[in-house]
């Protein structure tokens, strides 16, 4: 794969329905999207999501199927 | 009246004109003349030319040139300059008002629009009298500054002394209804130049016994909704009489009915006011649109109507009036409560115009409206009342602060500005009574029509008209943003919306918008419907074998009460390895009824891969066969359908899922050398059938069942044929391996919708290109079209409709389709169409910017089709599955597809490439990453590497294999039987390479495998099978079917060798090239060997028995 590796730095962003994904920093983020405290390189925010997202399941489906 | 030449300055413009046309007249004996009327092809000539000038000098009492005619040789152009006069001084010129300002700017942005053009027409059973008309205008243009008003750069009014109305009188007796439409839309669209007055011209139309027309069209410079009423009246009485007075105790009223003007107070406190109303405010409207956003606002617009009764009205306003709110306010409180229900929004901004007309102004035209952005916070659980509440108290204290310009408001509010949005408000209400406009004269009335000048102000927005016949709602919508359909369903869901609201004024309003109008329902529920309503339907054929509706819902609930029994719950995936079929149909279905969702596997893929899928994605497994149950011995609990169907358990009804609920995972070729599994959620599915318009399906409808279930294309043909109520046809493997077979189905089977991937349309366009001819609808894709094979299947019988569908998994079958016109195959290029509905596609360059026309980047996806990622692999989905900055909904994904795209004008894209080594072989998405993995762990490799290159026949795939020893002969070192075998056991068919053992891999200067100089080896070696190459002579005993055969099998393989031995699937033969091997035999020898019998043995020395025994009749 051809990411673009070139010493961007990311930080670990979620939205409200608990799904995890990258955010090149210095770039506005998209409404509805929240930063966590977690960035770094490309390959080190995707290792941290592979360690915190545990649930995949949107939200709103955990919400609805009666857990929380 | 003497006819004594008088001077133009005291002579009106009309008597003028009269004048000149009685010396026209008299000149070439004419009867009449029009403003179109040329003096030389009516007769005259030089000599002529010059009498004329003369009278006309002494008519005028100018000294103008003699040539006077040559340079304005027709009569309205020649009477519009001798009115002008001659100089008499320059303009006047002023600094523009605030409200003139507004519009000026907008006008800068969008020069030569008609966006802020007020056009009116009034229809007239009888005919019109265009002298008058014209003497009555040109009066109007004399008394109204306004109407001799234009602008200039950089931003000043002038008002010339003198102005004549342009009014142009038009034949059109007996013309179509169409050619009148566009007449006036031309018209009415057709930009002024703001710098010469008259902003306002005229069209008459004579339209003979259909009587006339008169459309007026006034830029809104000069121009508002109170002058319109004065021009109105001040027209009607100068044509009746002549005369008119300047002001009545209508236009009085008129002007002040408008109570929307408030005396000015202290400026500091009013801009303290607004600060304090917008601090905060949201920057986007949550509109559900369905084109993507450009990266400007545009002007492009249409409106839709909705016409309500008075007694519809009187229901809606009812609360508001009990609220004693004026009726413009109770039109702000629908609106309002309207946009919460299709936005969701509760806190949004919508701009209202507000008369800043003061008593001096009552009788002038002009344009004297500001723009007031109103906000509105609505809380959780508010009622409609509370809504109307909020409004009185929010227009009572905007209008009391009005004073302040809208562009003061943009520039101190606007903080983060998105310009892909309007600054402030991106919605507006309009509210205006006709009842008692329009033009009454020489015994007829004509009502006012407001026409359309195919522009938006706003993304959207809303104008409401009382007239004489109801209350006509008109939706005005940014055509940037929306397709007319969803314009339409827009705007009929809010008017349904607010007619609900207002019917219980107290009841809360709905929760949120979208999710709480449209209540979700999932497609097993929409099959479950269609069985209620019509059991005896046929759902399913099978060959001879048919299953109803009943049948299959009854059949279905079984399955899913002992799924249940069996502890399958909601949210629990189960793994479905059966082949396509009535079995496969009903359990997906029961799956789905207990609340599950189905994981379809592929069984002809080798065990391992399926025991690798089943045991990550699945927590057990429907199987039709012991022999299946046993391969997933020790994976997962496997139930036996049989046993399933026959079970105590009362049925279930179809379980109720929401819209994130998954429906189902498909696995797809991963780049790490493994599956991966797509988890799907059913707001997805029915996003894609029943919802989307690129095919409608209904019950009449036979939809062949031709994709694997494993592959996304069979949630199209399933959940389309079975929630449209028509009938799935499943067929068999052997009709997609033939297309002399396929084309019998779809005769004997009388299909008429059907998809097809890119490489099996090419085969049956190859071999039966009038196949099609009776389909309504024909789908393709799953890889880049043939444009060849595209034109000979136009050319032959096409279908009705030929529909491109581009989409990853990932986005749930399709991202966009495109129905593919004989245009577009003679400007060579096919697009890949526009996203489907409640979807959306980006063209992005590598910093996330958008790519405009012309310009090639990276296709991203979002909208409901999205998956909800890959299953268990969190790092996966977030590098791909990523936040969506253009959303009008916050929070939102895109997914990056990987596929490169050139974007072409109107919102369409060209499929360009990949970005990485993915490759689409026979419809089936391939990482070549994960075949080079699976060729790397078979004993006796060192290293290699695979390539794939397009063929005629669809992607071929290479690998590139050096051996584990040093020093050998690399092939003798080598098993490649066993290399093939070994992958046969690992690989799904289609990701089967073709061999090419070299010594050893290549590499370039920087480290990498170098492909170029591999390739040209290969080019060299004749892209041979794996196996060695042997000499041997097709004709050694010069049997005619043993050359036949030998030569077809070397033509399709490409490759220079054969010998009997050779297996056809290790010398890069797949099931495509084997069908058009035999399509090929058919016609050379007119022989019809059946694919699975071939496969059964398939060497060269097979094959050419097979063919021996066809010929001499003894197939078996």
């Amino acid at each position: 794969m051809s990411e673009q590796t070139t010493g961007t730095r990311y930080s670990v962003v979620h939205n409200d329905e608990e799904q995890y994904s990258l955010w090149a920093e210095g770039r506005p983020l998209p409404a509805g999207w929240h930063r966590t405290d977690f960035s770094g390189g490309r390959e080190e925010c995707l290792a941290h999501i592979d360690a915190v997202w545990t649930d995949m399941r949107p939200r709103s489906l955990r919400v609805a199927m009666g857990e929380n | 009246m003497s006819e004594r030449p008088t001077p133009a300055g005291t002579r009106s413009v009309a008597e003028l004109r009269e004048a000149v046309a009685a010396i026209w007249r008299n000149a070439l004996g004419l009867d009449d003349v029009r403003d179109d009327c040329n003096f030389f092809d009516e007769g005259g000539d030089s000599v002529l030319s010059v009498e004329v000038a003369i009278s006309l000098r002494e008519l005028t009492g100018q000294e103008f040139e003699l040539d006077i005619l040559y340079e304005y040789p027709e009569f309205g152009a020649l009477s519009a300059a001798l009115s002008a006069g001659p100089d008499e001084g320059g303009p006047e010129t002023r600094e523009l008002t605030a409200a003139e300002e507004r519009l000026w700017t907008a006008e800068q942005l969008h020069p030569g629009s008609a966006v802020y053009h007020l056009a009116v027409r009034y229809r007239f059973p009888g005919g019109l009298d265009v002298i008058r008309l014209r003497a009555a205008l040109d009066t109007l243009a004399a008394r109204h500054e306004a109407l001799r008003r234009g602008f200039v750069k950089p931003a000043l009014s002038l008002t010339a002394r003198k102005a004549s109305v342009a009014c142009r009188w038009v034949d059109a007796r007996g013309v179509s209804d169409e050619s009148v439409r566009e007449l006036v839309d031309t018209e009415v669209r057709t930009p002024f130049d703001l710098g010469r007055p008259p902003l306002l011209r005229a069209l008459a139309v004579d339209r003979g016994d259909a009587g006339s027309e008169l459309v007026l069209t006034v830029h809104h410079l000069v121009c508002d909704g109170v002058s319109l009423d004065l021009l109105e009246t001040q027209l009607q009485q100068l044509y009746e009489d002549g005369s008119g007075s300047e002001g009545t105790e209508w236009e009085r009223e008129s002007a002040g009915r408008q109570a929307m003007s408030v005396r000015p107070r202290d400026a500091g406190a009013a801009l303290d006011h607004w600060r304090n109303m917008l601090a905060g405010c949201p920057g986007a409207l949550s509109l559900p649109h369905d084109l993507d956003r450009p990266a400007r606002p545009g002007v492009k617009g249409a409106a839709h109507r909705i016409l309500l009764t008075d007694e519809q009205v009187s229901t809606i306003l009812s609360s508001a009036e009990e609220e004693r709110l004026s009726p413009f306010m109770a039109w702000v409180a629908v609106y309002v409560t309207g946009l919460i229900a299709v936005t969701g929004d509760r806190d949004l901004v919508l701009a209202v115009p507000a008369s800043s007309r003061g008593p001096a102004q009552a009788g002038e035209v002009g344009m004297f409206v500001d723009t007031l952005p109103l906000r509105f916070t609505v809380r959780p659980g508010a009622t409609a009342r509370d809504v109307v509440r909020l409004v009185r108290r929010v227009v009572t204290g905007a209008l009391a602060h009005q004073q302040v310009p809208f562009q003061t408001l943009v520039e101190e509010v606007r903080s983060d500005a998105d310009r892909s949005r309007a600054p402030l408000a991106q919605t507006a209400l309009t509210y205006m009574d006709t009842t008692r406009c329009g033009l009454r004269w020489d015994g007829h009335s004509a009502e006012r029509e407001q026409i359309g000048t195919g522009t938006a102000k706003y993304e959207v927005l809303w104008l409401v008209t009382r007239t004489g016949r109801g209350t006509v709602c008109e939706l005005e919508y940014s055509t940037d943003l929306f397709t007319d359909e969803a314009a339409a369903a827009l705007h009929r869901r809010m008017v349904a919306a607010v007619g609900e609201a207002f019917a219980q004024p107290d009841a809360p309003l709905p929760e949120c918008g979208t999710d709480a109008l449209d209540v979700f329902v999932p497609i097993h529920e929409r099959v479950h419907r269609r069985a209620v309503e019509h059991p005896g339907a046929v759902a399913v054929r099978h060959g001879r074998t048919s299953l109803t509706y009943g049948e299959l819902d009854r059949r279905a609930s079984v399955v899913a009460a002992g799924l249940r029994t069996a502890g399958i719950a909601r949210g629990a995936v189960v793994a479905v390895p059966m082949e396509r079929g009535i079995a496969s149909v009903t359990t997906c279905l029961g799956i789905l009824y207990a609340g599950a969702a189905y994981l379809p596997v592929d069984i002809a893929q080798p065990a391992e891969r399926t025991r690798h899928i089943v045991r990550t994605a699945a927590t057990a497994a429907v199987v039709t066969d012991d022999a299946a149950a046993e391969l997933l011995a020790e994976v997962v609990p496997a139930h036996l359908l049989e046993k399933l169907l026959v079970t105590d358990e009362a049925p279930v009804a179809p379980a109720a899922v929401t819209g994130a609920d998954v429906a189902y995972v498909i696995c797809t070729s991963g780049s790490t050398g493994r599956p991966k599994a797509v988890v799907v959620p059913h707001r997805a599915v029915v996003r894609l059938v029943p919802d989307a318009d690129f095919v409608t399906f209904d019950p009449a409808d036979r939809v062949a069942h031709v994709s694997n279930p494993a592959f996304d294309a069979a949630t199209l043909e399933i959940w389309g044929a079975l929630a449209g109520g028509g009938t799935l046809v499943v067929a068999d493997r052997d009709v997609l391996l033939s297309p002399r077979r396929m084309r019998s189905f779809l005769t004997d089977e009388r299909i008429s919708v059907m998809f097809l991937t890119v490489t099996l349309l090419n085969q049956m366009v190859d071999f039966a290109p009038e196949a099609f001819r009776d389909l309504r609808v024909l789908l393709f894709g799953g890889e880049k079209h043939d444009a060849r094979r595209l034109g000979k299947l136009f050319a032959a019988a096409p279908p009705a409709a030929v529909v491109n569908g581009y989409g990853p998994t990932e986005n749930t079958t399709f991202s966009t389709t495109h129905r593919v016109t004989a245009e577009d195959l003679a400007e060579g290029v096919v697009p890949l169409g526009r996203p489907l509905p409640r979807s959306t596609a980006y063209v992005l360059d590598a910093s996330g910017q958008r790519v405009g026309a012309g310009g090639t980047g990276e296709l991203y996806v979002g909208g409901e089709g999205l998956a909800h990622g890959y299953l268990d692999a969190p790092a996966q989905t977030a590098a791909v599955f990523v936040p969506d900055p253009f959303a009008a909904r916050p929070g939102q994904r895109l997914y990056r597809t990987g596929d490169q795209v050139r974007v072409l004008p109107g919102e369409r894209y060209e499929y360009v490439g990949r970005l990485d080594d993915q490759v689409k072989v026979r419809g089936h998405r391939v990482e070549l990453a994960e075949i080079e993995a699976a060729v790397r762990r078979q004993n006796g490799v060192a290293d290699a590497v695979v390539h794939a290159r397009p063929t005629d026949d669809g992607m071929e795939i290479i690998a590139f294999v050096a051996p584990d020893t040093a020093g050998d002969e690399p092939e003798a070192a080598l098993d490649v039987t066993a290399l093939g075998d070994g992958l046969r056991s690992e690989l799904p068919q289609y990701m089967l390479p073709t061999v090419i053992v070299v010594d050893r891999i290549p590499v370039t200067a920087n480290g990498k495998a170098d492909r170029e100089a591999l390739l040209s080896a290969s080019a060299e070696a004749g892209a041979g099978g794996c196996a060695p190459a042997e000499s041997a002579d097709p004709s050694r005993d010069g049997d005619p079917v043993d050359s036949t055969v030998t030569a077809l099998w070397q033509e399709v393989l490409g490759t220079g060798s054969a010998r009997p031995a050779d297996n056809f699937l290790n010398a890069g033969g797949h099931s495509i090239k084997a069908m058009r091997l035999l399509a090929l035999l058919g016609e050379e020898l007119d022989v019809t060997v059946d694919l699975v019998d071939f496969f059964e043995n398939p060497t060269l020395r097979g094959l050419t028995t097979l063919v021996r025994q066809e010929l001499t009749g003894g197939g078996l």
